[in-house]
């Protein structure tokens, strides 16, 4: 049996695939991150997940790779010896992955462990979108540009279509991101280091005047730890609305409720402001999927934004979209521009890639820096 | 004084961090009687400042020492009662001034007085550089020329239509409501000048046009949507620093970049500010010239300034994506400024690709632009592109005048 791995300080979520009629299905078990930090309790609840099946590969979503790691890689010395010096680049989120993938290691020493990392893909993002336009040092010195992110969901995304085609692929998650993507290349990504970029999540203020924050610190002498964590923790849709709620659960008083509707138009104006960088960056537009935990959830928000897009010839169709297809289509034969929404999960697409890595017995090599 | 007369003659003032342009109109003609500009105003330059006046037909160049604005406008008034010797038609009845950033007072033009004084002067930090040297002159003139009557045109006013979907930053209600947090966008008197005179040129009523403005200057840059003679949207925000990449500014920026920023380099905010404000945009990318001009020139054999080239043609067409979404369309595509009218590389780089939102630019007519109103658009296009060069002087002389002409007659 294969396992998927989503691993964060606060819980660890495992998704086991057992071979089932119909094929395999997903079986996810999540565990508090602190009850399996030493080696005994970890090796006991893997092994009460796996039963009497032998676990073929543990494979990880790993949210950063830096400049080291352009695909999938295997876990062995090479990789931890480059994984650890991406430690300046993300001190809060390398070295607890390091101990957590160095445990597996040495727990299930015979089975092979696979990274997937959410960056690799945005390693051909081209210059005019990677570099921010601070002085050129703090990118030669600091490695400061756009890493990108949900790069997993985006570049299985644009694997439906044909490479040519134009496609802008949007992942709804604890995060929403938008990604252009043309000739197998993404081409924008509106998420760029931290997670504050970009569009607005829960408790996160997404795209925000710079100029706001030195106003705040400078004029209203608010510090530098004050202002992080209002923009991390107190704004989004919880600032916004007062509300602190799942956004599956705000998304019920949306049209009710004055704040919560405010929310979620601010919300669709920046999804509207990145569609719109991607359409500028391809020329055009021939496809656009939806996908990520939320996607389906979000269905409405889905709905409203095409229809303000009507006019490029996109139809459409009418909600509810019931349909027990993973990849179903969204729009009527007759439109231009075709859109999807997708429900595969993040586990079934590391699993598809795991079973090719694995069966072909490529050895992927990670490449130079 | 009274403005029963048919006409009224606005001195019209438009403070620069450095520079004071200045213009005499006649309204309601529009006449322009005087124009002209100090430069390096109240700076330690090697060389002197100097005054470029142009009256009667004629370009007069004054080299003086300029310590401040106040100077340099007593100096201009000067040569400017010199020419009312010799045409008593060169006089001015008011005095009207560009004001930056009015934060939420004064969304239309206003009187000075001692209130909007008071007013102003609580503005002062909003832009540190700009809102204090206008504000001194304000009250230079108003403790030392009595009888004549100013007016303020604030340079965000044209904005205050955005709506909230797009000038809702999402922060906290009580940030927002406690500080005034709000996209307020910039260049408002230059985009609403071009947007009528685009309408003028090609006879179309401005009720019934969706246009996107692209003020493009050496300096600042932003964009705007506008919706039937309104402001819809605008690339600037709460600041001038969101948006464009600018000459010195880096525009739109993931913002946890200024802590990053400040922790890694143990900066103070100002410190951070002042490498966002002034050290980044095209002098960051290129290092020796924060002039997008010279990275224009260089690019062939020069990879950092193609890649200024890119990013900065890269984010105006991102917006001009973004708006043509927002009005579904646009009729009209307008370029203005230095950079949005001097250079053709620029405005052909911007709009390549862009078919699919109806924007097709003819190559020939952009090449061969030699100033004035012009359609550079190819006859396929969905979207009239022009060049329109901006007169932010017409345009505050306009307000004013109206402004003027409501209080007389008390409405």
């Amino acid at each position: 049996m294969l396992m998927v791995v989503d691993y964060s300080p606060s819980d660890v979520r495992i998704w086991s695939f057992r071979q089932a009629r119909g094929g395999r299905c997903p079986v996810l078990f999540v565990k508090k991150s602190d009850e399996i930090q030493d080696d005994k309790s970890l090796k006991g609840y893997i092994n009460s997940i796996a039963g009497k099946n032998k676990i073929d590969a543990i494979s990880f979503r790993v949210l950063f790779g830096g400049d080291y790691f352009a695909g999938p890689t295997f876990i062995g010395a090479r990789f931890f010896s480059r994984f650890a010096k991406l430690i300046d680049l993300f001190p809060f989120y390398v070295p607890l992955t390091l101990e957590m993938l160095k445990k597996f290691q040495r727990v299930f020493p015979g089975i092979p462990l696979i990274a997937f990392f959410e960056t690799s893909f945005f390693l051909r993002l081209p210059d005019e979108e990677k570099y921010y336009a601070l002085p050129f040092e703090y990118y030669r010195n600091s490695k400061i540009k756009k890493w990108g992110f949900h790069g997993i969901f985006h570049e299985a995304n644009a694997g439906y279509f044909p490479a040519k085609d134009k496609t802008i692929s949007v992942v709804f998650d604890k995060q929403t991101t938008i990604c252009a993507i043309c000739d197998k290349r993404p081409l924008s990504i509106s998420l760029g280091y931290t997670p504050l970029e970009g569009v607005m999540s829960r408790t996160a203020c997404g795209a925000l005047d710079p100029g706001i924050v030195f106003y705040l610190m400078n004029v209203h002498n608010f510090s530098i730890y004050e202002i992080d964590e209002m923009l991390k923790k107190e704004s989004g849709f919880k600032g916004l609305t007062g509300y602190d709620m799942e956004l599956n659960d705000m998304l019920k008083l949306n049209g009710k409720d004055d704040k919560v509707s405010l929310a979620f138009d601010v919300f669709r104006s920046q999804i509207l402001k990145h569609i719109g960088d991607g359409i500028s960056v391809m020329g055009g537009l021939n496809n656009m999927v939806f996908s990520g935990n939320c996607a389906k959830a979000f269905s409405p928000i889905i709905y409203s934004t095409l229809k303000k897009l009507s006019f490029l010839g996109i139809n459409v169709l009418h909600l509810p979209w019931d349909s027990n297809k993973n990849f179903n289509g969204i729009t009527s034969g007759e439109s231009k521009i075709q859109a999807y929404l997708n429900k595969t999960g993040l586990a079934e697409i590391i699993l598809q890639k795991s079973r090719h890595m694995k069966y072909s017995g490529k050895r992927e090599k990670a490449p130079k820096a | 004084m009274t403005f029963s007369k048919s006409r009224v003659n606005i001195l019209v003032l438009n403070c620069g961090s450095s520079s004071l342009k200045y213009k005499i109109i006649m309204m309601p003609s529009g006449t322009e009687l005087v124009r002209g500009e100090a430069e390096r105003v109240g700076i330690k330059a090697e060389d002197i400042s100097v005054i470029t006046h142009y009256a009667r037909g004629k370009k007069r160049v004054i080299k003086t020492p300029l310590a401040s604005h106040s100077t340099a406008l007593k100096k201009i008034l000067e040569l400017i009662a010199d020419d009312a010797g010799k045409n008593k038609n060169i006089t001015f009845d008011i005095f009207a001034h560009r004001y930056v950033h009015p934060g939420p007072f004064f969304t239309r033009p206003a009187m000075v007085d001692k209130v909007v004084l008071r007013k102003l002067k609580e503005t002062l930090r909003l832009a540190a550089i700009h809102n204090p040297i206008i504000y001194n002159l304000i009250e230079f003139c108003h403790n030392e020329y009595h009888g004549i009557k100013q007016f303020v045109v604030s340079d965000t006013a044209f904005h205050r239509t955005i709506p909230r979907e797009f000038a809702t930053y999402a922060l906290s209600l009580k940030i927002i409501k406690k500080y005034h947090i709000r996209k307020i966008g910039f260049h408002g008197i230059s985009h609403r000048y071009v947007m009528e005179e685009a309408c003028k040129f090609l006879k179309k009523d401005r009720g019934a046009q969706r246009i996107i403005s692209c003020h493009l200057g050496a300096g600042g840059s932003s964009v705007s949507a506008i919706n039937g003679g309104r402001s819809v949207n605008n690339s600037m925000g709460f600041t001038p620093l969101e948006g464009l990449l600018m000459n010195t500014r880096c525009g739109d920026i993931d913002p946890g970049m200024v802590f990053y920023i400040m922790a890694k380099e143990r900066f103070s905010a100002q410190e951070a500010e002042n490498i966002f404000n002034n050290k980044s945009g095209v002098l960051g990318i290129l290092s020796s010239s924060s002039d997008l001009r010279d990275a224009i020139k260089d690019m062939d054999k020069n990879s950092r300034a193609k890649m200024a080239f890119n990013i900065y043609t890269r984010r105006v067409r991102s917006y001009i994506s973004f708006y043509s979404l927002i009005l579904k369309k646009a009729d009209i595509l307008v370029f203005t400024d230095s950079l949005g009218t001097g250079s053709a590389i620029l405005r052909q780089a911007i709009c390549e690709n862009a078919a699919f939102l109806g924007i097709q630019l003819n190559k020939e007519k952009n090449a061969r632009y030699n100033g004035g109103i012009s359609n550079i658009s190819s006859r396929e296009s969905e979207t009239k592109i022009l060049i329109v060069p901006t007169d932010e002087e017409t345009m505050i002389a306009r307000e004013s005048y109206k402004e003027l002409i409501r209080n007389v007659n008390g409405c």
